[in-house]
């Protein structure tokens, strides 16, 4: 942790709100564009940053520093995100427990089919059962390594491991008529 | 092409199958087209999901962002001081946070307390004090009047129209300084803090300021203003430890020099472990050779014979 932020969060954890606005804005582009990643779209992107940034604020006083600030922030927009999926769920989804290899299947198949491939990369996301989205999210549009995902989602490597592949693997199928034809060196 | 060869492709491409697995993984790669397959279609999809996908966040959106969550923090503020004045047993229901800073500000319109301090009542510094530890004392400006001839007369004024001032005598200036010191993120302010403090004859908690200054402030100049201030005070374990920590730590050599110099004119067996180490790693010629002569002085005391207490 740079010293700077140190010395910001020590602040801000004294009740010095100008400390913690100058930590909102150390850290809330990235944070923005998790949100962003998460929601794919845009108010709703913008009520979670306001969420996260207010839960911050109104608990950094029981913020340890045991970990990075980030990890932090990241930690409550991910459990504040996957509170409000729960919520918006009106027929629970039970994730896949076995390794079953018919992955592909949770992608309806009379679902339309997008020329553009960012519509489809999206609409492929928007299928991603949360955890699996969260997951792949984190580490591949937020380069976070896969102990600080443990930590921030609080389920093992393992499990983080099968979610990342999972994703992988419905990602691979439904980009299928995009892939780049290369023949193997 | 079984699921947990094609789940170790996936993985691979991803960067984060474990050093065994990643080694076996290689090693079986170069004969496996099948594989190699695999690998090719997840490397593609990477790249389709990179060159697609790009959450672009303007400035302006942060901004307008940051002025909203502002705004809500002040209503959440707001709302506490209101819960606040509900539950101080020692004053009336109506009297407020805002109604004793109002006091303070007409006090100041009446030169009350600019001249005689002393008038000072202890209730209202006791609620600025309350105010400071809320954040509610941001963007404290200091103003001098006249010269900085002792006694310095002071105006401390922030941004929430609050307006004190008095000498540095005055405990709430104090007070009001050391908050400066320790909180303030800008350099220029915290700076001209710690050499206000160095005209006045610091007691205890005030002296720990500095040390806490000396230890954690960003900027060097401060942490070496603060360090030569500790200079003029009786060291004890506590300051001792914070020199001990600093010519271990600091980054600059400056203030390294100012821990040492306080060490020097104080020592004690204690710090012998670190001048050992100090003597050796320190980049700065001059520290480690300060180090090595109090050594050599503890080896004289100690008939030839450094026994460190470690």
């Amino acid at each position: 942790m740079k010293p700077e932020v140190q010395h910001l969060i020590l602040d801000a954890k004294t009740g010095n709100t100008e400390a913690f606005h100058a930590l909102v804005a150390y850290h809330d582009e990235k944070m923005m564009t998790l949100a962003l990643e998460l929601t794919r779209h845009q108010q709703d992107a913008e009520d979670l940053y306001q969420e996260v940034f207010l839960k911050a604020y109104r608990y950094i006083g029981a913020f340890r520093m045991e970990s990075s600030f980030y990890t932090w922030l990241y930690r409550i927009m991910v459990n504040s995100f996957l509170n409000h999926q729960r919520k918006k769920e009106n027929i629970k989804i039970q994730e896949p427990s076995g390794d079953s290899p018919n992955l592909i299947d949770s992608i309806p198949a009379d679902a339309p089919k997008n020329t553009d491939v960012s519509d489809q990369i999206n609409r492929i996301l928007c299928t991603l059962p949360k955890q699996q989205k969260t997951v792949f999210i984190l580490k591949h549009f937020q380069g976070l390594k896969i102990r600080e995902i443990s930590d921030i989602m609080d389920i093992s490597s393992g499990t983080i491991k099968k979610y990342l592949f999972r994703a992988m693997e419905k990602m691979r199928a439904g980009l299928k008529d995009y892939q780049y034809t290369r023949n193997p060196s | 092409m079984t699921f947990s060869q094609k789940e170790k492709a996936a993985l691979s491409v991803l960067k984060v199958l474990d050093s065994h697995d990643m080694s076996k993984f290689e090693d079986d790669l170069p004969h496996d087209t099948d594989l190699q397959k695999w690998v090719l279609e997840y490397e593609s999809t990477l790249k389709n999901i990179d060159s697609s996908l790009s959450a672009d966040v303007s400035q302006k959106q942060l901004q307008s962002q940051r002025m909203s969550l502002r705004n809500k923090i002040n209503s959440e503020l707001n709302i506490k001081t209101s819960d606040t004045r509900l539950i101080q047993p020692f004053t009336s229901m109506r009297q407020t946070v805002w109604l004793m800073l109002s006091l303070i500000i007409i006090a100041f319109f009446f030169g009350k307390s600019f001249h005689k301090l002393e008038a000072t009542s202890t209730s209202k510094s006791v609620d600025i004090i309350q105010l400071m530890n809320q954040g509610l004392l941001a963007n404290i400006d200091i103003k001098l009047n006249g010269d900085e001839s002792n006694p310095i007369q002071l105006a401390l004024q922030s941004t929430n129209e609050i307006e004190y001032s008095g000498n540095l005598k005055d405990e709430l200036i104090q007070n009001m300084l050391f908050y400066l010191l320790l909180n303030d993120h800008n350099t220029g302010k915290r700076l001209k803090a710690v050499k206000l403090l160095e005209h006045i004859q610091l007691q205890e908690n005030g002296r720990n300021v500095l040390i806490a200054s000396m230890l954690t402030d960003p900027n060097p100049g401060v942490r070496l203003k603060s360090a030569k201030m500790l200079q003029s005070y009786v060291a004890d374990k506590l300051l001792i430890d914070a020199c001990v920590k600093t010519i271990l730590e600091d980054d600059n050599f400056a203030v390294r020099l100012s821990a040492m110099d306080i060490l020097e004119s104080h020592p004690v067996p204690d710090m012998i472990p670190a001048l050992q180490v100090i003597r050796i790693v320190d980049e700065n010629p001059l520290i480690k050779s300060r180090a090595k002569s109090m050594l050599v002085e503890f080896e004289d005391l100690n008939n030839g014979k450094i026994e460190p207490k470690i």
